[in-house]
């Protein structure tokens, strides 16, 4: 996890020294922040130690993961999608509108997924050619692409409870326990870090983060990098909207995915991602979503206000940041 | 000739420089045709734009300003939400308490944004996301999720939400054209809005030329608390209640109205009024919308969104124009 900083300090003769608290707190800070939070939970919530508890987060999180790993790349390639939880209800939406048409599922998938990515493209090729801020940009995305879902769908809740496979995608479960979305989650999981880590486009995205113009003057086609960052992203906000919609049985176009991608962008803020781009930790992100998703089971298995819980997440956020502060320098 | 093409620039700078402004009027004349004397009747159309263009517009000014150190405050919306709680839940106590409350909310996340930005080196844009979900938290848990309805004996706080000066210029217009007015001078003839101008050109020159440009990137989220909490205060005595859920989403249209109004999202330059003129234009969208009464709603949105959009190009655009022109001199210069 650390390569990004060893190479200086493999040449460095402290080398061997201890870390200091300081450092290993920037080092795992998601790793001690998840056992902070599992523990209190083992102490104050009731009933919490039990395998139930685990397949709820992982049932409640998979979506939310996709969003963040998509997040994750983006962010290390120095931008921001934060039209990624509308992107999700618009995947959602032509899913659902094909199906209603009577599309096989599949094909209606596969239709709303190669939308989502030709979006991405347009996302891409605006951020990457004309250099307009991608948070504007996106931003703009955010907006349209909240109204044309709302009103494609003409402001109606799509009901798809009826769908076996929306049924099965949202509440089956593997021996009656094992919900269907722990697979999604693992695949995931593995998908995430293969491609950021083991890939050569991994490393063309923490190089383009690390430094735009030293990417392109080491001969990485960066125009083509950050469209394909964008069109990543859009895809797994597309997986995200049908799993989401599978979940929920449901599409309010409305709702669906609201504020979701703020969450992701928490999550990978949280694992050490640097914010500025450039490092890339998939392990830390995958944390940090848990970490938001058990945040919110705390405070509703306790009976406190959901309120209080984006105090809680702020606090998460702003303390996680403030110790990371001096490793982007 | 010469004097043909000068004149021919000076109407293109005044185009340039008065976008916001020509495309009011060009909507206004559009709406005029469409909908006659509906849209142009002051008294019961006009007025009430301005009305809600204030609205937006205050909450605006403290955001234009970030805007000029180069950051985005995405934290107006739900520090509104929670100074109007604040403030209707002191309502009974008067005008002044309440009014001091609401904006004491202002000031405490204005200052935790400014604290994060300056001190941690947090980007902008995450930092106050973190406080947006802080302050819409404190906002839902003051009363359960639910909004309180203003004292009775509060007339002052109403009359600031809905009264108009001689019938003519609504209260939260009054006080939104005052802000401006104040801000402008405090920005070209103070030390203060020279140093907020060096500090969004950037930032390291201006660090070596001896301001604080951590004390100034607090003042300026300090500033953006304080409206935010302001236009807050307003909208409680506007719809005579504290609202926990109140601006939603208003982020997305006041960074438009902001960057409409002109103001350059690379930070450095822009103009305090521009702002009136984004929020208006901003605003005479959703009023034309709603006068059609057969469009959805939810085309105001996609409208706002590729005005965004055209205008951040055109942005990008007169950038590229101006440092092309800038490198060209510089070779000149070399060459001689």
């Amino acid at each position: 996890m650390t390569r990004t900083i060893q190479a200086p300090n493999n040449l460095a003769p402290s080398n061997k020294r201890k870390l200091t608290v300081r450092e290993v707190f920037i080092e795992y800070g998601a790793a001690i922040a998840l056992a902070t939070l599992i523990l209190i939970n083992v102490i104050f919530t009731k009933n919490f130690l039990s395998i139930s508890t685990l397949l709820l987060i992982i049932k409640q999180s998979t979506p939310i993961l996709y969003l963040t790993i998509g997040m994750t790349i983006v962010i290390s390639a120095g931008g921001t999608d934060i039209s990624a939880g509308s992107m999700m209800a618009f995947c959602g939406l032509i899913v659902a509108m094909g199906m209603k048409a009577g599309i096989n599922f599949i094909v209606s998938c596969i239709i709303g997924l190669i939308a989502c990515c030709l979006i991405g493209v347009f996302n891409g090729l605006i951020i990457a050619k004309t250099g307009v801020q991608p948070i504007i940009h996106t931003l703009v995305m955010q907006i349209v692409m909240r109204g044309v879902t709302v009103l494609l769908a003409k402001s109606t809740v799509f009901v798809l409870t009826s769908y076996p496979e929306i049924k099965f995608l949202g509440l089956y479960r593997f021996g009656g326990k094992v919900p269907v979305q722990t697979i999604f989650f693992i695949i995931i999981v593995i998908i995430g870090i293969f491609v950021v880590n083991k890939t050569t486009f991994g490393k063309y995205v923490e190089a383009i983060g690390g430094s735009y113009k030293a990417a392109r003057l080491t001969g990485i086609r960066t125009v083509g990098v950050m469209v394909a960052v964008y069109v990543v992203s859009a895809l797994l906000a597309g997986c995200a909207g049908i799993l989401e919609m599978a979940r929920n049985g449901a599409l309010d176009p409305n709702e669906l995915g609201k504020l979701y991608e703020l969450d992701a962008i928490a999550g990978v803020a949280i694992g050490g991602t640097s914010m500025k781009g450039g490092k890339a930790r998939v392990i830390g992100s995958i944390m940090g979503c848990v970490i938001m998703i058990m945040i919110g089971t705390t405070v509703n298995m306790n009976g406190i206000p959901f309120a209080a819980s984006n105090i809680i997440k702020a606090c998460v956020i702003i303390f996680s940041l403030a110790i990371q502060r001096e490793k982007a320098v | 000739m010469n004097n043909q093409s000068s004149i021919q620039t000076k109407v293109g700078n005044f185009i340039s420089n008065n976008t916001s402004f020509i495309a009011i009027v060009v909507l206004m004349i559009f709406g005029g045709i469409t909908y006659g004397g509906t849209f142009l009747n002051y008294k019961m159309n006009i007025i009430n734009v301005l009305h809600m263009a204030s609205m937006i517009g205050i909450m605006g000014v403290g955001v234009n300003m970030c805007f000029f150190i180069g950051a985005r405050d995405l934290s107006v919306g739900a520090v509104a939400a929670a100074a109007s709680m604040i403030t209707a839940l002191l309502s009974p106590y008067g005008f002044i308490p309440s009014l001091l409350g609401g904006l004491a909310v202002g000031a405490f996340f204005g200052l935790i944004n400014g604290y994060i930005v300056s001190k941690f080196q947090v980007q902008p844009f995450i930092a106050t996301l973190g406080t947006q979900l802080a302050a819409r938290g404190v906002a839902l848990l003051i009363n359960k999720e639910l909004s309180i309805n203003i004292s009775e004996r509060a007339t002052i706080l109403k009359a600031v939400g809905n009264h108009s000066i001689a019938g003519l210029l609504p209260v939260p217009t009054a006080i939104f054209l005052s802000l401006i007015l104040i801000l402008t001078v405090v920005m070209l003839k103070t030390p203060f809005g020279r140093a907020v101008y060096a500090v969004g050109g950037n930032e390291e020159a201006a660090e070596m030329m001896g301001i604080r440009v951590s004390k100034i990137k607090m003042a300026v989220f300090l500033i953006s608390g304080l409206t935010a909490a302001l236009s807050g205060i307003v909208l409680a005595g506007r719809i005579n209640a504290g609202q926990p859920t109140a601006c939603e989403g208003w982020e997305m249209t006041i960074m438009a109205a902001v960057v409409i109004g002109g103001t350059n999202v690379r930070g450095g330059t822009g103009k305090i009024h521009g702002i009136f003129f984004g929020a208006l234009f901003v605003q005479f969208i959703t009023n034309l919308i709603n006068l059609n009464g057969r469009i959805s709603a939810y085309w105001k949105d996609i409208i706002t969104g590729i005005i965004l959009l055209v205008a951040v190009l055109a942005q990008v655009y007169s950038d590229r124009k101006k440092e092309r022109i800038k490198n060209t001199v510089k070779k000149e210069v070399a060459t001689a």
